[in-house]
């Protein structure tokens, strides 16, 4: 391509005004106004700005158009005809035109016409509007003051006027509450609800349903849920692994949150850094859970470092995305092209949130966690009940061995290999001894280890015991080892920190041993007492089988140790011979230890299998591995006391490291407060900080689009030049300032929108407006949009009936068809899929068990994310698998039924009545002549068809059917169709 | 309203599409608007975004209209295959060479240095180009002549998972829309009653690794493009089969009636999503009808049987080849055909023999058949697996296997537009990297995309304001690949 000469001026003729001053309104026309960031910003940043943007290595001709001196010099303000700007993109010379026909991103007229009026009206440069500060606008003047609720009312309806619209008339009573209880929890209302507010004429009845419905517990569940996608909740870690995780503490912190209406500063300030605050509550901690939500891959053929990076990307973007409403991933790899956050921008915010302790390997062990302890305190009073009488049996003498077996032992006694051991690496004899200790003891690299001459060496059939002094920092280690993990070998260990174990912890001692080589089979331990502290500690190992197991720490025995499985009876023997200072993986030394040790014995029976196992010691060990489960274990945030450097990263590639950058925020936002710490704490205090006007317009934009539907910002996760402009700015802006003002109280801002005047306008229209504003970007009718996932699964419960309406605590399973689980075989620990006994499985859709790699088909074919990544803003979809699920899934089948036997009870005798009943709970109004003649006909139909076949009734109501008095089999069928063709109705999966 | 008699069709005679087209008062056009969507492009999705629906596909004129790619799900062993390396047999047991693996990743072998293991199957020409194939396919070489085998074929990771995710999506990453979700948003659907994107699963033995939704997810496309999974057992398509006691005839009234209940509501509300759900309850009710019938492939000739090697009533890789050629005569535009169990870490030798022994004849009968029937000329044939295998041993004696291997292995492609009788590429003299021609997965999705009429730089769709496509930010049309 030829280099562009972009300091010529060619006058040229221009004669594509004429096309425009046949039309009138938008921003090309030719009186309109143009505003620069509304009309001139998305198309220089989409067309331009990839080659002459910020980012040196793309950029062409060394030209910006990104800044105000950079097209100022390719352009004379108010002489289209003179710039060389306006010449290039009106060239139609294949050589000279912009952008070149080979970026393929040609400008339309439109957009030529635009840019030519914006030189002819002087050029004005500016910012992107979402960049802007916040200016509180008065609200506008209008004509129809007696529509005007509040100051939202002026903002919508100066825009109908000025577009010659009314606004639509308010809603009835009963598509009203039922909005209101939709919008505001979540649920439907019963038909006594809607009764109750119809009946209520005092002028303040709306109001007085509208707090009401604010102080409900339903309201925080409601405003949770669309907070849960941004978060990307789930109850899974996620990748093809996907175990369980212990993931609703946090979301239980949220709902608490809603609950309590948590200002929404203090809301960020907790989730972001709660940890660092000074003197943290529990519920602090937990609240950092947010970004520990990021999803982790388990296993034991990742690159741990690639996928530890993966983790701070993500938590990276989902920060911009939830939180500024800006897509900072894409600064990952380059500058970003079309909004001003630079890759070094990128890398500040990546450099904050990379000192969290985690290596990038199972989280689930690895990150930094927190022991809620048990769910109820019965429990813990249980456990050590339970522990005081294993203690006890343990120390009744026992009988004497049947058939003595012979011991085994080793001894390393000061500073000497054992000859006929094999020495890996180089393991040193001359540390330190431990205080009053005869000899030096052995120090391990990290690369170390000795190893028995023999498999058959140690192979331990009785009881055995491990033990020695250890002085370490070491994290993650095997002391003593016979395994090979991935070769299927394993017989046991013994060391520091686990390598996959939900409840190990880094720096503690944890043990196992397996009756089966090839798949883990037996016993864990997991100590409560820190050991890597780099002093010194006598450990030990003792194990007795099918008896016991337990750890001595210093001469204690650690009786808080975590214990979860039963002692096997025997232990599993592998042709691994005895490690000491390592573990096999994979036929070679891993998890090696770095430390020093002494004193190693290595003692136990070898040869024929010994005791019977106590079968009340047996019995007492299972109760308490039982109970050990119920553990709640929270994933949190941490901090490195060392923070980690951090480098850009050349290409977005994380092991491609460039210039060195400092934790901080993307610049053209501004800078960290002063004295503010660089850390995550810093970001949250900057983020609430009022300084930039991100934070306010995203989380006013958010709480718009959950009480209205949609947001005022269509593209909620993107404020930048790529988003859509919000449909009413000042009120955007109007909004955002009242959030801050009343101190970031959210139900604020809820209470002035469900009251307005533009929330209780009608959803129907007339053909001619849906024509006109198909997306109703104007207002002038409410917005009627299909229900989320959750909602729909919720009204059909609520509707018959089964809904329980219990709030938070662990999550629950609902049925799922067994062979969704086929294809993926036992690696997922939580295949096959338990379903949560009684009527758990009928709790709210919000506590359904949201697993990423097979999330519950209702919720998935009803548009509901699986939350790998943070969801701004679900796609909504209308599709034929969506009407098999609601005619043909077994929980909507039990639904209908329920449905039917209800209205059949409640309404004994009387058909009108009872489908009236019907529509009241589904739809929360009555039928209309003509569908109470549909529906009539519909159940006269049925009536004939089942009573003819009964066996089909029967079939159809199932064996479980819940039994009405006088209610034979083929009425209760019959009406179970008619209940499913209610709950089929667009209108009860829709909010009208 | 003023209703046309063809809305209410009788128990045995589902609406026709013309029937909705005819609909009364505003209806019908928007119902006819939403079976376009279905269709093409026509409509933009949801909210109006600014980008509007400006994909003005095809980008020019495409040789495929549909794709099956045939996944061997953990890894087939390209020197075992297809990729002769005799240098492998002549130093087996000696160390691979520094200067060949020195800094290479693997997902299990942790050996220092890591041995060389020659194949123990013996390799014959086939086909006007003379491509090697090994005596564990003897039928797909017969096929040699309307295939090309790409033996350079390039990925970025060791793992099972990002591996796949990066066949299907050409990203490491969960999440991003799959190739079949790609094709029908930008293409829609030409198939009357059946998704447009359908996935097959089957396992004959070996170590296998679980194939999760997200390999054929939609991403942040809309989710009605995500791959249906057909199910062997229980419902084909989750909840297709109406409850017990719940005939047909009792659904089509049902449906009857809910659509005259909807239809009151759309003249009031005149919302377009009103008449797009009726018009999804009318597909769905003809789905009822078509898909068992789809799967029902005991109504093929005992020839067509024994071609594909079917296996009766148990579910197998020949059955979903079979099904999969039905799937595309019915105008389904990707079906995905995944045989699990090709990871063999352990004890290559049976195992291998026995994926082959489930997979080989099964998937040159489709080529064949394909053929037979003029479907091939349109239709994009890929076999691949998410990448190779070692030509080093994991594990020894005589349970030996081979790991992971992203660096160089083999894929075959054939039909719409792809060369015939071909091999492209080779790898180093130990089958390790690629050295001529080298295809990186983003590559073989470029090319895949312009036999399919796109340009896969200018297929894009924006999430999170960046324009993302299958190919990410790499990827080139691979002549050699093409007739």
């Amino acid at each position: 391509m030829r280099r562009h000469n972009i300091g010529r001026t060619v006058v040229r003729a221009v004669t594509a005004t004429c096309f425009a001053a046949a039309l009138a309104g938008p921003a090309w026309a030719i009186d309109a106004a143009i505003d620069f960031g509304r009309d001139v910003l998305p198309i220089l940043a989409g067309h331009c700005f990839q080659c002459h943007g910020s980012d040196e290595e793309f950029r062409k001709a060394d030209l910006r158009l990104d800044t105000a001196d950079g097209i100022a010099a390719t352009l004379v303000a108010g002489k289209p005809d003179e710039s060389e700007f306006v010449r290039r993109i009106e060239s139609g010379d294949p050589d000279e035109m912009m952008p070149p026909p080979a970026t393929k991103k040609p400008l339309s007229e439109e957009q030529k016409l635009i840019l030519r009026r914006w030189v002819k009206q002087g050029a004005a440069w500016g910012r992107h509007w979402a960049f802007e500060p916040t200016v509180r606008p008065e609200p506008p003047a209008v004509k129809n003051q007696a529509w005007v609720r509040n100051p939202i009312d002026r903002f919508v309806l100066a825009k109908l006027e000025a577009e010659g619209l009314a606004p639509a008339p308010e809603a009835s009573r009963e598509t009203l509450v039922r909005r209101l209880f939709l919008d505001l929890t979540g649920l439907p209302p019963t038909p006594g609800d809607v009764a109750a507010f119809v009946a209520d004429t005092k002028p303040d009845a709306y109001t007085r349903l509208v707090e009401r419905l604010l102080a409900s517990d339903h309201h925080a569940e409601r405003l949770a849920q669309q907070w849960l996608d941004l978060a990307r909740y789930a109850d899974t870690w996620g990748y093809s692994g996907d175990d369980p995780r212990t993931a609703w503490p946090w979301r239980d912190w949220v709902l608490e949150a809603f609950k309590t209406n948590m200002p929404f500063d203090q809301f960020v300030i907790e989730q972001l850094a709660g940890d660092l605050l000074e003197n943290p509550t529990q519920s602090q901690k937990i609240a950092t859970g947010f970004h520990a939500n990021a999803m982790m891959a388990l296993g034991n053929t990742y690159d741990y470092e690639e996928y530890r990076t993966e983790t701070i990307y993500d938590r990276v973007g989902t920060t911009g995305t939830a939180l500024l409403g800006l897509t900072v991933g894409c600064a990952r790899c380059h500058d970003h092209v079309f909004d001003p956050v630079t890759q070094k921008d990128y890398f500040k915010l990546f450099a904050i949130f990379n000192n969290i302790p985690h290596e990038g390997k199972y989280f689930g062990v690895h990150g930094p966690r927190l022991d809620l302890g048990f769910p109820d305190k019965s429990m813990e009073e249980k456990r050590e009940a339970i522990v005081a009488e294993i203690k006890r049996l343990e120390e009744t003498p026992a009988e004497p061995a049947a058939g003595a077996a012979s011991l085994a032992e080793l001894r390393i006694d000061g500073a000497k290999a054992i000859p006929t051991w094999k020495t890996i690496g180089k393991p040193a004899w001359d540390g330190e001894s431990p205080p009053d200790r005869q000899g030096a003891s052995a120090s391990f690299d990290g690369a170390s280890a000795l190893q028995a001459p023999n498999a058959a060496d140690f192979a331990f059939v009785g009881k055995f015991r491990i033990a020695c002094a250890i002085k370490t920092t070491d994290p993650v280690a095997d002391i003593v080892s016979k395994y090979d993990w991935t070769a299927a070998e394993r017989s046991f260990a013994f060391g520091i920190g686990g390598e996959g174990d939900r409840l190990a912890k880094p720096g503690f001692l944890c043990a196992w041993v397996s009756s089966n080589a090839k798949q883990f089979t037996g016993v864990q331990i997991f100590s409560s007492i820190m050991v890597a502290d780099g002093q010194w500690h006598d450990i030990a190992l003792e194990f007795e089988p099918g008896t016991s197991i337990r750890l001595v720490i210093d001469g204690k025995a650690d009786e808080a140790a975590v214990v979860l499985g039963e002692p096997p009876p025997v232990i599993a023997v592998t042709p691994r011979p005895i490690l000491v200072g390592a573990g096999y993986r994979n036929g070679q030394p891993d998890f090696h230890y770095t430390g020093l040790l002494h004193g190693l014995s290595i003692s136990g029976e070898v040869g024929s299998p010994t005791n019977p196992v106590s079968k009340e010691l047996k019995t007492l060990r299972k109760q308490m591995a039982e109970i050990d489960k119920q553990r709640v274990i929270a994933d949190v945030m941490a901090e490195l006391p060392q923070p980690r450097d951090t480098f850009i990263h050349k290409r977005g590639n994380y092991n491609a490291p460039g210039d060195k950058v400092e934790p901080g925020v993307p610049e053209m936002l501004g800078a960290l407060p002063a004295g503010a710490p660089a850390n995550r704490l810093g970001l949250a205090q900057w983020l609430v900080s009022g300084t930039h006007p991100l934070t306010a317009r995203v989380a006013a934009n958010r709480l718009w689009s959950a009480v209205m539907g949609v947001g005022l910002v269509r593209t909620p996760g993107d404020f930048g030049t790529r988003g859509e402009p919000p449909t009413h700015r000042a009120l955007l802006d109007w909004l955002a300032a009242e959030l801050v003002a009343s101190g970031w109280d959210q139900r604020h801002v809820v209470r002035l929108i469900a009251t307005s005047a533009a929330y209780r306008q009608s959803s129907d229209a007339s053909a001619e407006l849906v024509a006109r504003d198909p997306a109703n970007l104007l207002l002038a009718r409410a917005t009627r949009r299909r229900l989320d996932a959750e909602q729909i699964r919720d009204v059909a419960l609520a509707a018959s009936g089964l809904l329980n309406r219990s709030v938070g605590g662990p999550s629950v399973k609902p049925d799922m068809p067994a062979h969704l689980f086929d294809d993926l075989v036992p690696v997922q620990s939580d295949a096959p899929w338990k379903p949560s006994p009684g009527s758990a499985r009928h709790r709210r859709s919000l506590y359904v068990t949201w697993k990423r790699m097979l999330l519950n088909p209702t919720l998935a074919t009803f548009d509901a994310p699986s939350r790998e990544v943070c969801v701004a803003q679900r796609v909504v979809t209308n599709t034929p698998l969506q009407s098999f699920v609601l005619l043909n899934d077994h929980a909507f089948v039990e639904a209908a039924v329920a449905l039917a036997a209800r209205v059949l009870a409640e309404h004994p005798g009387d058909d009108s009545a009872r489908l009236d009943a019907a529509m009241r709970i589904v739809v929360s109004r009555s039928p209309s002549p003509r569908e109470l003649e549909t529906l009539g006909a519909l159940l006269a139909d049925m009536r004939t068809h089942y009573t003819a076949d009964a066996a089909a009734a029967q079939a159809l109501i199932g064996p479980k059917a819940p039994a009405v008095k006088d209610v034979p089999p083929p009425e209760l069928a019959a009406w179970t169709v008619v209940a499913s063709t209610v709950l089929n109705l667009d209108e009860a999966i829709s909010r009208q | 309203m003023n209703q046309s008699p063809d809305l209410q069709p009788s128990a045995d005679q589902p609406v026709p599409r013309r029937a909705l087209l005819q609909g009364g008062l505003g209806l019908g056009t928007v119902a006819f608007q939403w079976l376009l969507a279905r269709d093409g492009r026509a409509v933009a999705e949801g909210s109006a975004t600014t980008q509007g629906n400006a994909l003005a596909l095809p980008h020019h004129v495409p040789k495929a209209k549909r794709v099956v790619h045939l996944f061997m799900s953990g890894g087939p062993s390209h020197v075992d295959m297809f990729d002769p390396k005799p240098l492998l047999n002549a130093e087996e047991g000696k160390p691979i060479p520094k200067s060949i693996a020195g800094e290479f990743k693997f997902a299990m072998i942790r050996d220092a240095a890591p041995i060389v293991k020659g194949s123990p199957f013996t390799f014959t020409k086939h086909g006007q180009a003379g491509g090697d194939f090994s005596d564990l396919v003897p039928h797909t070489a017969k096929i040699a002549d309307e295939i090309t085998v790409i033996r350079s074929m390039v990925t970025d990771t060791v793992v099972h998972d990002a591996a796949c995710w990066m066949m299907n999506s050409g990203s490491i990453r969960a999440g991003m829309p799959t190739f079949g979700a790609w094709l029908s948003w930008g293409l829609g659907n030409e198939a009357d009653d059946l998704p447009a994107f359908v996935v097959l699963t089957s396992h004959a033995g070996g170590q296998a690794q679980p194939l999760v939704e997200s390999y054929w997810g939609s991403g942040f496309l809309p989710s009605q493009h995500q791959g249906v999974k057909l199910r062997s057992e229980g419902d084909p398509i989750l909840f297709v089969s109406n409850p017990g006691g719940v005939s047909s005839t009792v659904r089509r009234r049902q449906l009857d009636a809910l659509a005259r209940l909807n239809e009151e509501r759309f003249a009031q509300a005149h919302d377009p999503e009103i008449a797009a759900r009726i018009a999804a309850y009318e597909l769905a009710y003809r789905m009822q009808t078509s898909v068992p019938g789809l799967m029902d492939i005991s109504s093929e000739p005992k020839h067509v049987h024994e071609a594909y090697g079917t296996t009766g009533n148990k579910a197998s890789f020949a059955n979903n080849c079979l099904l999969a050629r039905r799937l595309l005569e019915r105008g389904v535009r990707f079906v995905q055909v995944y045989e699990m169990g090709w990871d063999q870490h352990g004890d290559l030798v049976n195992m291998i023999r026995k994926q082959c022994d489930a997979t080989d004849r099964a998937s040159a009968a489709l080529v064949a058949d394909l053929r037979d029937r003029g479907l091939l000329d349109d239709t994009l044939v890929i076999w691949s697996g998410e990448f190779g295998r070692t030509p080093v041993a994991e594990a020894k004696g005589e349970k030996w296997g081979r790991d992971h291997h992203p660096y160089g292995f083999t894929a075959w492609v054939a039909g719409g537009g792809f060369a015939k009788g071909r091999v492209v590429g080779q790898t180093d003299e130990y089958g390790w990297h690629a050295i001529e021609k080298p295809v990186h997965v983003h590559d073989l999705h470029a090319t895949a995309l312009h036999l399919l009429g796109i340009d896969h730089q200018r297929f894009t769709r924006r999430f999170q304001g960046r324009d993302f496509r299958l190919t990410d930010v790499a990827g080139r049309v691979v002549p050699d690949l093409m007739a």
